[in-house]
């Protein structure tokens, strides 16, 4: 998971990037954190929001 | 605890359903007074309705913070609520039905005991889930 580096590196807190894309703040956190598995629609929408592809934001675990 | 209107009220009314589904429960329980007919649904529902009541006016007071509030964790940790409400009404079910069939659970007292259950299970886990931060 590289959102949390993606986000900071956008200089946006949890809260701004959750209301950017329409989730809760712990929503954000618990993907961040590996707890929750977004839908592909809203890893979109997160790709979207920080200008970048989601395979930047998201990878397989174990780099598969 | 969240800064979300709908989030925080939905909390405060599944800890409250199921506070006061459990103590009227236990309660029943331990004071042996079996089946108390509508007392029961009186209680139990009255905090029920109210708490939907006070939801649906802060969806309306508040329509800004429905889609963080409903966002798809919370419709993941919602579904499961349901799925967990089952099962925990088939275990209890099954439970004093071996009860009755043993002896040691009155029918009318078992299938007095099976609604809390179904009532309480749900909201019981979406309060878990709440609290851990993984429904809004």
């Amino acid at each position: 998971m590289h959102l949390r580096a993606h986000r900071t590196q956008a200089g946006l807190t949890q809260a701004q990037l959750a209301q950017a894309v329409g989730v809760s703040r712990k929503t954000v956190n618990t993907i961040e954190n590996g707890v929750f598995i977004p839908s592909t629609l809203l890893a979109l929408k997160l790709a979207r929001h920080l200008a970048v592809g989601v395979e930047d934001l998201f990878a397989l675990p174990g780099g598969e | 605890m969240t800064p979300n209107p709908i989030a925080t009220i939905r909390l405060i009314s599944n800890l409250a359903i199921v506070a006061v589904t459990a103590a009227f429960v236990l309660l029943t329980l331990a004071a042996q007074v079996g089946a108390s007919g509508k007392t029961g649904v009186w209680i139990i529902s009255g905090v029920a309705i109210t708490a939907a009541l006070l939801q649906s006016a802060a969806h309306l007071m508040f329509p800004q913070t429905i889609e963080p509030a409903w966002d798809e964790e919370v419709q993941h940790s919602n579904r499961a609520s349901y799925l967990f409400g089952y099962w925990a009404v088939m275990a209890t079910f099954l439970t004093l039905l071996a009860g009755t069939w043993a002896g040691v659970v009155d029918p009318a007292m078992a299938f007095y005991l099976l609604a809390p259950v179904l009532g309480a299970a749900p909201c019981g886990w979406m309060a878990v889930a709440a609290l851990l931060g993984r429904a809004a």
